[in-house]
């Protein structure tokens, strides 16, 4: 109890102990300082600053955060190698934070390089195979498609939110054309002529294109679907294509919807998973038609 | 060396751990694992924050219609109550580093008190959002909030989640050190565990002081 203020400030006392008791007025500064600077905070939320006002918030939240670290945790002056410490963390939190800010903003940019990139490839296989005339050039039609889309990049209308989705819809709309033999027949020879060459006759993503893609086409035998898979969902992406993520082509205008809704009737018996949900009437007449390629 | 192994026998005082020379030596390596152990919560917190900038670029308006249903009166409230337990904290500390039980105790209490508070009105704000159905993922079932609300609700108990956490077990460690004050365990020579949870407990409110703005300020 003898000890008390007379080996305050300084650190380093004749005894050897290395705290630093601050005086009273500091800490109620800082702490009034911090008030002012939450009430600022809150003040100019409502001044609608437009694209300024996340750079201003976030700015007086690093003043107030040093003025917690500097003072009332002391770090200003403690031994500096807890300094290098905190910095350290800090900066690798910057490294995390840039990095992958960088790989979410450019990603439509390299998928378009990737589009063009794979468009070349395409034309100097074709030359090569220039006797072989068949899918190919569907194919790359499609490619044509899918980098014209690319470059009017959208915002996905399936999002990386059906990541937290753990249950799967696969109900059609009452729009779409009901589970048939003949409506799976239509959506195999569809398959075939316009998706096979990227996604594979199986849908196994090992079609003869698969090898010239970054991003690798869906694998639909494998049941597993990024976004959950449901009808809509691949309609969706059926429709509009994925330009921003990968080279999946926009079909919308290109196929009539009974066969478009057809194509999603298919893909989801490739795999025995989805097969269950869709439909368990008409297993008998799906197991025949999916996995049978014509021939 | 000798001598300060000589120093170390001849006082010898009981919180001194006997593979330690000096009680200096001890209060600087128990402060360095503590820095070592905010700079890893740091980091933790990080991956929930990078969370949620992503999903902001993502879903810009989703997160600007959301942050409405989000109450500033409640979280300006629960930042006062947070700076103000960071202060009686960090006074707690200043009383321990000159051997003032009473004023430690004191501070605690007052400390630990803003803690509840802050919880009680977290309270509040959860059971909010809970009755008006805003749930995280496919449990959302409000309405009025374009893109995708699901996604912000996720973050948003996660975040202030796994900061109510940290403010629970904050109030275990506070009443440690308060038991430890009554028993006088604490002096100008040996103050180490109030120091460090007062650290952890400043890095709490820092949490808070970027969660604030970032959840409930968003424009």
């Amino acid at each position: 109890m003898a000890t008390d203020q007379n080996h305050a400030h300084h650190a380093h006392g004749e005894d050897g102990h290395e705290h630093h008791v601050l005086p009273y007025s500091v800490y109620f500064s800082v702490y009034f300082a911090l008030l002012v600077l939450t009430v600022l905070t809150v003040q100019v939320s409502f001044w609608n600053l437009g694209p300024l006002s996340l750079p201003v918030a976030m700015l007086v939240a690093l003043v107030k955060a040093g003025l917690v670290v500097g003072f009332f945790m002391h770090l200003r002056y403690d031994n500096k190698f807890l300094s290098l410490i905190f910095f350290g963390s800090v900066v690798f939190m910057a490294i995390f934070f840039f990095f992958t800010m960088f790989d979410l903003t450019t990603r439509g940019v390299l998928n378009r390089e990737e589009a063009q990139f794979a468009l070349k490839n395409e034309k100097v296989r074709k030359q090569a195979e220039s006797k072989k005339v068949s899918a190919h050039t569907e194919t790359a039609s499609a490619l044509t498609l899918a980098s014209t889309a690319a470059k009017k990049a959208f915002k996905p209308a399936v999002g990386v939110s059906s990541v937290f989705v753990a249950k799967v819809d696969r109900t059609f709309p009452k729009s779409a054309p009901a589970l048939s033999k003949e409506i799976l027949q239509l959506g195999h020879t569809e398959f075939q002529k316009n998706c096979a060459s990227c996604h594979g006759a199986k849908g196994q993503g090992n079609g003869s294109l698969a090898p010239t893609l970054k991003i690798k086409p869906t694998n639909f035998a494998s049941g597993n679907y990024r976004y959950g898979g449901t009808p809509k969902g691949l309609m969706r992406i059926i429709n509009n294509g994925s330009p921003r993520y990968n080279m999946m082509a926009a079909w919308k205008n290109l196929l009539p919807e009974k066969t478009r809704w057809a194509l999603v009737h298919y893909i989801l018996q490739m795999n025995p998973k989805t097969r269950k949900q869709v439909g368990a009437k008409a297993a008998p007449a799906t197991r025949k038609a999916a996995p049978a390629p014509r021939k | 060396m000798s001598h300060s192994s000589e120093n170390a026998h001849a006082e010898h005082p009981s919180f001194l751990q006997h593979h330690f020379y000096t009680p200096e030596q001890q209060a600087s390596a128990s402060k360095l694992g503590m820095w070592l152990f905010l700079g890893q919560e740091l980091l933790f917190f990080s991956g929930l924050f990078m969370a949620y900038i992503a999903m902001r670029y993502i879903y810009p308006e989703t997160f600007l219609a959301a942050h409405e249903h989000l109450n500033v009166m409640m979280g300006s409230i629960n930042t006062v109550v947070l700076l103000t337990s960071s202060l009686t904290m960090a006074l707690g500390v200043r009383a321990a580093q000159t051997s003032n039980m009473r004023l430690l105790k004191f501070h605690m209490l007052v400390t630990i008190g803003c803690a509840l508070l802050f919880l009680v009105i977290k309270y509040f704000e959860y059971s909010h959002k809970i009755h008006a159905g805003f749930l995280p993922g496919q449990y959302y079932s409000g309405t009025g909030i374009p893109g995708n609300p699901g996604v912000f609700f996720s973050i948003y108990f996660v975040l202030t989640g796994m900061h109510g956490l940290h403010v629970i077990i904050g109030v275990g460690v506070l009443i440690w050190i308060y038991m430890g004050a009554r028993q006088n365990k604490f002096s100008a020579e040996y103050y180490s565990p109030v120091e460090n949870v007062g650290l952890y407990w400043h890095l709490v409110d820092l949490i808070w002081i970027f969660l604030f703005p970032l959840l409930y300020l968003v424009k």
